[in-house]
């Protein structure tokens, strides 16, 4: 490494910029993934006098790009970081509470490693800096905290709490496992010297690129697990829930999310094989801020099933609320147990208009009848030859084309209407005004009933 | 030239959050359901549209100077535009239930602006330019520029103050519309117009007319910015987890039956009854227009009663009953000798979060000290 430093001497002496180039020898390198290149412009312009304003120009624009690759992931997940910490204090319950803290956490050390890498791409080729502890804390931990976060965003209520043994373990087992590597393989004491022990093996963690990687390999195998049983269950409380607004859908992003991890990862890990590219450096930066926006952006959305967790209230709650779940509109009338028929079902209908509510479900009608759901859904079916939610957009149809023909509506905007008529918004209209022409079309094509309740 | 450098990687930081912050309004526009939440996307997209533009164009003034006299117009459009956008945001939210247009009048002045700077920036040489920002030159151009630039401040101190009037007049109203303290309280919009103009403004106004002592003070550059992003985060933020309230307006039905007197007249006991066995509370979005619907009455109507019965708006009425929820839950969970958490506790009994609790509990309390 002296003898690299000796040669490297004339050639960064030509340019006092923040930026030199940095060639790739033959020997054994410290980071050899990070490329510090600079565009040709400021590398080869000589050093700009201050009243030639187009060297400046030229010399400050250059200089300003290429710090930017790596200021832009810095400040992206820095300030994602702030978003998940404002959002600490407003939480629904203590799993989302603790979500945000890990999220703040790993988009923080995000920024912690990116600054340490700008640091070793603007510093001399020192052996050891002061920002290499972080640096090598930041790899050991970012694939960790993503774990943390994945658990919590997959958090479906009856699962233990995280164990923190996944916090405390790592290290002393890297330690060891470095202080046997250490003494199988000796170095050279050379250019180690003058550092204490933990520095030196802080050294020796963040120059070997498999030892580097290690816990994030090792993260993947659980990661990949807990995504996987998380689709299992949301597929099956789907099916129970009937199609609720929190659909399979929504949680896709998640594999996006979790694939991009990875692709970091592999980016970051590429230049040990192939050798560096200031693309790749790009590719990371990039990579590294559409993930830490994306996940910020379904954390404050909050775009995961865990919250939904705070209905499941203890006994007490659930008698205290007895019939009266958080606040639906639609209660059981008195005769509770009066069988189902047509008749009821249709006053209900006429009458309450629960259609007009968008989030009116399946569920909500079970419980105003007063039966349970498989009854409530086997009974339209039978009855209507329709299920639960063709019929209820027959209704709101129905009640948009009378609204429509109303004399005092005449200058009304469809829109509105439609959203009076319990339409989430234009386009459920347009599909189910859709979908009942074509089920018309194909019922007097073949039968030639009509199938209007 | 390094200070320069550092100056245009400070002022990149704002585009960033701007830039963040818009990329995440993006994403959620495609799941905005009403024509409100529609409006409101649209407006937070030029703002921060127009945000990024305006930050761009200060780290181009540091960092590539004939690029930032080029870009000298659309800087200055995107800088005069700003207030009116989030006016109109403003605007939005504080809605009283009449759903005016936007008077169009408010887009006349900056529109003025921007054509009056294309017009200099097509007609006069590079040079006059060029003298006009960067060098201390005193022609045509550089006090029609300084004046632009005092009229673009005086606007946006002028629609700050148009803002936290109309949050005022809203705030007086909702008290008797909902029951939400946490979103109704619209503190996060007036605290960002008011750092928008005590803490931004100010300095960046510094920096273009010139005034010297900005100049020197180097690294000091970085704080001005923070508010700034501190602002995006929070606006963001806020947008994102509708936090707020917005009245609906009065449906015709409603209307017809408030001329008609044709609703049911309350008394206190069929209030209560009603509070008590169907326990709306619980709900933490439980607005009048709920309460009117289920009691088959009208809002003002049902308002003008509580004041008159109970001598309280309809906010802390709805909240006393949800403090009393929470301390029958607290009592309950001592005698069954369960452990469950106060935030529990608290959110079942329809509060929003802890925060509308706390505040519940204080009003009800400096409501009280003084009495005794």
């Amino acid at each position: 490494m002296k003898v690299h430093k000796d040669r490297n001497v004339n050639f960064f002496s030509k340019s006092d910029y923040l930026v030199r180039h940095y060639t790739r020898p033959c020997g054994r390198e410290p980071y050899p993934e990070y490329d510090f290149t600079v565009p040709e412009a400021s590398g080869t312009s000589p050093q700009p006098r201050k009243n030639d304003t187009n060297a400046i120009d030229m010399g400050a624009y250059a200089t300003y790009g290429s710090l930017m690759v790596y200021i832009l992931p810095i400040c992206c997940s820095v300030i994602c970081s702030v978003f998940a910490l404002l959002l600490i204090w407003n939480y629904r319950n203590l799993a989302e509470r603790k979500l945000r803290r890990v999220v703040s956490l790993y988009c923080l050390l995000t920024a912690v490693w990116w600054a340490a890498t700008l640091w070793h791409a603007y510093t001399g080729d020192k052996v050891f800096l002061p920002v290499d502890i972080p640096f090598a804390l930041s790899f050991v931990y970012i694939p960790i905290l993503f774990f943390n976060a994945v658990y919590y965003l997959t958090y479906l209520g009856n699962k233990r709490n995280f164990s923190a043994l996944n916090y405390l373990l790592p290290v002393p087992v890297l330690a060891l496992l470095l202080m046997a590597l250490a003494a199988i393989f000796p170095r050279p004491e050379g250019n180690i010297a003058g550092l204490s022990p933990a520095e030196r093996y802080t050294l020796l963690f963040i120059t070997g690129p498999f030892l580097r990687f290690a816990t994030a390999a090792a993260y993947i195998v659980p990661t990949v697990l807990l995504l996987s049983r998380y689709y299992r269950q949301t597929v099956r409380q789907h099916v129970e829930a009937d199609r609720r607004s929190l659909s399979l859908q929504s949680s896709r992003w998640l594999i996006v999310l979790f694939v991009l991890s990875v692709a970091i990862l592999l980016i970051a890990f590429l230049p040990v094989a192939v050798g560096t590219s200031r693309w790749l450096v790009r590719l990371n930066a990039a990579c590294i801020m559409a993930q830490v926006i994306l996940l910020t952006y379904h954390v404050v959305r909050r775009q995961y099933l865990s919250y939904k967790t705070a209905d499941s209230f203890p006994v007490t709650g659930k008698k205290a609320g007895s019939g009266a779940p958080a606040g639906r509109q639609h209660h059981a009338p008195e005769e509770q147990y009066a069988p189902l028929n047509r008749k009821k079902f249709e006053a209900y209908i006429a009458q309450r208009k629960p259609y007009l509510n968008p989030d009116f479900k399946l569920t909500d009608m079970a419980e105003a009848m007063g039966v349970n759901r498989t009854v409530m859904s086997s009974f339209i079916n039978r009855t209507y030859g329709m299920n639960f939610r063709r019929y209820l957009n027959l209704w709101r149809i129905e009640e948009y084309h009378i609204l429509m023909a109303h004399p005092s509506k005449e200058r009304k905007d469809p829109r509105k209407v439609m959203s009076m008529t319990g339409f989430k918004d234009s386009r459920h209209f347009r599909r189910a005004t859709g979908l009942e022409h074509a089920y018309r079309n194909r019922s007097r094509k073949g039968t030639q009933t009509d199938r209007k309740p | 030239m390094t200070q320069e450098l550092g100056r245009a990687i400070v002022f990149s930081v704002p585009v960033v959050s701007a830039a963040i912050s818009l990329t995440m309004v993006l994403l959620d526009s495609a799941r905005s359901s009403n024509a409100v939440n529609r409006k409101i996307h649209r407006c937070m997209i030029a703002v921060y549209s127009l945000m990024v533009l305006y930050w761009s164009g200060l780290v181009m003034h540091s960092a590539a100077p004939e690029a930032f006299i080029a870009y000298l117009p659309v800087f200055f459009s995107s800088f005069s535009f700003i207030p009116v956008f989030l006016y109109l945001i403003t605007y939005i939210l504080t809605d009283i239930g009449e759903r005016q247009r936007f008077p169009v009048r408010h887009f006349i002045v900056p529109s003025c602006l921007t054509v009056a700077i294309f017009v200099i920036a097509l007609t006069m040489p590079f040079e006059q330019r060029w003298n006009a920002i960067y060098d201390d030159g005193v022609n045509l151009t550089s006090t029609t520029i300084d004046a632009m630039f005092v009229v673009c401040l005086l606007l946006s101190i002028l629609y700050s103050g148009l803002s936290l009037l109309r949050i005022r007049a809203y705030k007086r109203r909702i008290i008797d519309y909902s029951a939400d303290i946490y979103r109704m309280s619209l503190d996060w919009l007036s605290f960002i117009i008011l750092f928008r103009v005590v803490l931004q403004t100010l300095p960046i106004a510094g920096l273009i007319l010139g005034i010297g002592q900005f100049g020197t003070l180097g690294f000091i550059w970085g704080f001005t910015t923070l508010p700034a992003v501190f602002t995006h985060i929070v606006l963001c933020l806020n947008i994102l987890s509708e936090n707020y309230v917005i009245i609906e307006p009065v449906a015709a039905k409603e209307k017809e039956m408030t001329a008609s007197g044709n609703y049911a007249q309350l008394g206190r006991q069929r209030v209560e009854k009603y509070l008590e066995s169907k326990k709306p509370y619980l709900n933490p979005e439980f607005k009048i227009t709920d309460m009117a619907r289920d009691l088959l009455s009208n809002r003002t109507y049902i308002s003008a009663f509580i004041n008159r019965e109970y001598g309280m708006n309809f906010n802390r009425f709805i909240n006393n009953y949800r403090l009393r929820e929470v301390e029958r839950l607290q009592s309950e969970a001592v005698h069954r000798k369960q452990k469950i958490s106060s935030l529990e506790i608290v959110i079942h009994a329809g509060f929003s979060n802890y925060r509308s609790y706390f505040r519940a509990k204080n009003m009800v309390k400096n409501d009280t000290v003084p009495a005794d």
